[in-house]
């Protein structure tokens, strides 16, 4: 478990105070995928530096597995370290040694027995789907083959938790989805604890459980991807939240609905999870004779399952059954917003 | 004529120890006051204003006296270290003090060329800062740090044939004195062109290895 406690890290510059971090407090479970969404200067690269110390805070408390970070010597946190992998959005692989040798770099620090090494390395090299790639140098690989060793790196020592900054920023989105696939697949065969920033919404909803999203240096709103999907409270996080939706901007979606059905109500209805997979709509047509036509759809995969954004349009004619259709949506489990 | 050729013989070896001699020790110096340069330096692994500022300031004072002036300065500490005043072993102290600085200098450019993401990420890792320095700070910016040998080397072959003045002996010396002492142009053009190969050769030898090695 990683524990933030009121964690600041405040930066003097000549002219300035900068509080990169301000009493930041988040608790982290094993086991889970953790993200931290934010733009770039909201703090967050320093937050994920803080759990390995690359930071140290200004003030706070920093805890893995009970142990205060603070406390540790050079060389206990060293060996700490040891099993805190990091992957970074420019890889940041040695370019004067062969994938081999890069991920043979991190054993070699633990002080792995040489005879030991190199059947470690060729199993993550399977694991991390690069075989054949062995003896290749960093600069004849592409990004995500970069990022593949980079993670081949991270779990040379059989962490217990994993850091990943902005790990996919830099790869185009095909690449980004297989390299989450990877981690996703990482974190359910090794149970490896995941914290992962970025600016990505996508990514959040593809492979995060939890997510915590920073501005100013603080963390403004916090929860399981679902909620925070659903239920976005602050502005900043409608504004992640609609960068997934086809539309950037959610209220512009809706004007330009309304122009072009003027009459008539317009109903947004949330899914997500398993009810995404009944016919809902279909039964609730049959039940009521309302007919409801769909006018903007858009459903994003998430590790809790599909969430789908419909907005579905009823005449006139069927004004006065809206609330009969609204309660039989809401006993199905979709949230629903008469517009 | 057999007596000349034989002295050109020995100016070319006196020439070559004392390039190769005092490039050795150069190097090792120049490494040394590179790292020390480069750990405390502002956001170096051991930030030390005071020595930072102290080890430079001595850096630019050394490079900053003309080579001429320098060898004449260094005259008792040669004596001291290699027991003579003249020839080739004595020019080698006055090579090593000149050369160092210039060396250290283009050892903190390649160093400081070292992606920093690079060495963040063998920090996360686990690695002590001696393991830093050694296994990926070395590594990472050896291109650079093997131009900067062949540049130096360069640069002593030409600080030799000053060295000629005190007495070191060398091609330098004997085209000064063949050429401008006894006139004879022969002397001259084959010291000037041995030492214009020696240059060749050491600069050819240098991009070759930078060549190979260079996997970026």
């Amino acid at each position: 478990m990683i524990e933030l406690k009121n964690v600041s890290k405040i930066y003097h510059t000549p002219n300035q105070i900068i509080r990169a971090v301000d009493d930041v407090s988040l608790t982290i479970k094993d086991h889970e995928i953790f993200g931290i969404i934010g733009f770039s200067g909201a703090g967050k690269s320093t937050v994920i530096r803080l759990i390995n110390q690359l930071e140290t805070q200004t003030s706070g408390e920093v805890y893995i597995d009970g142990v205060n970070m603070k406390e540790l010597s050079l060389k206990q946190l060293a060996k700490k370290r040891i099993k805190i992998g990091m992957i970074f959005q420019h890889f940041n692989l040695m370019w004067s040694k062969t994938v081999f040798q890069n991920i043979e770099l991190a054993l070699e620090i633990a002080n792995v027995k040489k005879e030991d090494r190199k059947e470690k390395v060729m199993k993550l090299i399977q694991l991390v789907g690069l075989i054949g790639k062995e003896y290749s140098y960093p600069s004849q690989l592409s990004g995500g083959q970069k990022q593949r060793v980079g993670i081949a790196r991270a779990l040379a020592n059989d962490p217990d938790i994993l850091l990943c900054d902005e790990a996919t920023s830099a790869l185009d989105p095909q690449t980004t989805f297989a390299i989450l696939d990877l981690l996703n697949d990482i974190n359910h065969k090794l149970g490896i604890t995941i914290v992962m920033i970025t600016h990505q919404m996508e990514v959040v909803s593809k492979i995060c459980h939890r997510v915590a999203v920073m501005s100013e240096g603080k963390v403004i709103e916090e929860g399981s991807v679902q909620d925070i999907f659903q239920h976005p409270k602050h502005e900043i996080t409608k504004v992640f939240v609609s960068s997934v939706s086809s539309t950037s901007e959610v209220s512009d979606l809706m004007t330009s609905l309304k122009k072009m059905y003027p009459t008539g109500h317009i109903i947004r209805l949330n899914f997500t999870g398993d009810i995404s997979n009944k016919a809902i709509l279909a039964n609730v047509m049959k039940h009521t004779g309302v007919e409801i036509s769909i006018i903007n759809a858009n459903i994003t995969s998430s590790q809790q399952g599909p969430i789908g954004i419909l907005y579905c349009h009823i005449t006139e004619a069927f004004c006065n059954q809206l609330d009969v259709v609204v309660n039989h949506l809401k006993q199905e489990g979709v949230i629903v917003e008469v517009l | 004529m057999s007596a000349k050729v034989e002295q050109i013989v020995k100016a070319l070896q006196e020439t070559l120890f004392m390039t190769f001699a005092s490039l050795l020790f150069t190097v090792i110096f120049g490494i040394m006051i590179g790292i020390l340069l480069y750990i405390t330096q502002s956001k170096g692994l051991y930030q030390c204003k005071v020595i930072n500022r102290i080890v430079d300031l001595i850096v630019n004072i050394l490079r900053s006296i003309p080579f001429i002036i320098l060898m004449i300065l260094v005259v008792p500490l040669a004596k001291m270290l290699t027991g003579s005043l003249l020839g080739a072993k004595a020019a080698i102290p006055s090579l090593v003090i000149a050369a160092s600085p210039f060396y250290a200098r283009m050892c903190i450019i390649a160093f400081n060329e070292v992606n920093k993401g690079t060495i963040e990420a063998c920090k996360a890792m686990g690695a002590s800062n001696f393991e830093i320095i050694y296994k990926v700070l070395i590594p990472e910016s050896l291109p650079a740090l093997i131009s900067g040998v062949s540049l130096t080397a360069i640069s002593l072959v030409s600080y030799t044939a000053m060295a000629g003045a005190i007495g070191s002996g060398g091609l330098g010396n004997l085209a000064y004195l063949y050429g401008s002492v006894r006139r004879d142009e022969v002397v001259l053009f084959i010291s000037t062109i041995l030492i214009v190969i020696i240059v060749f050769v050491i600069q050819f030898i240098g991009d070759y290895i930078v060549m190979k090695i260079d996997k970026r």
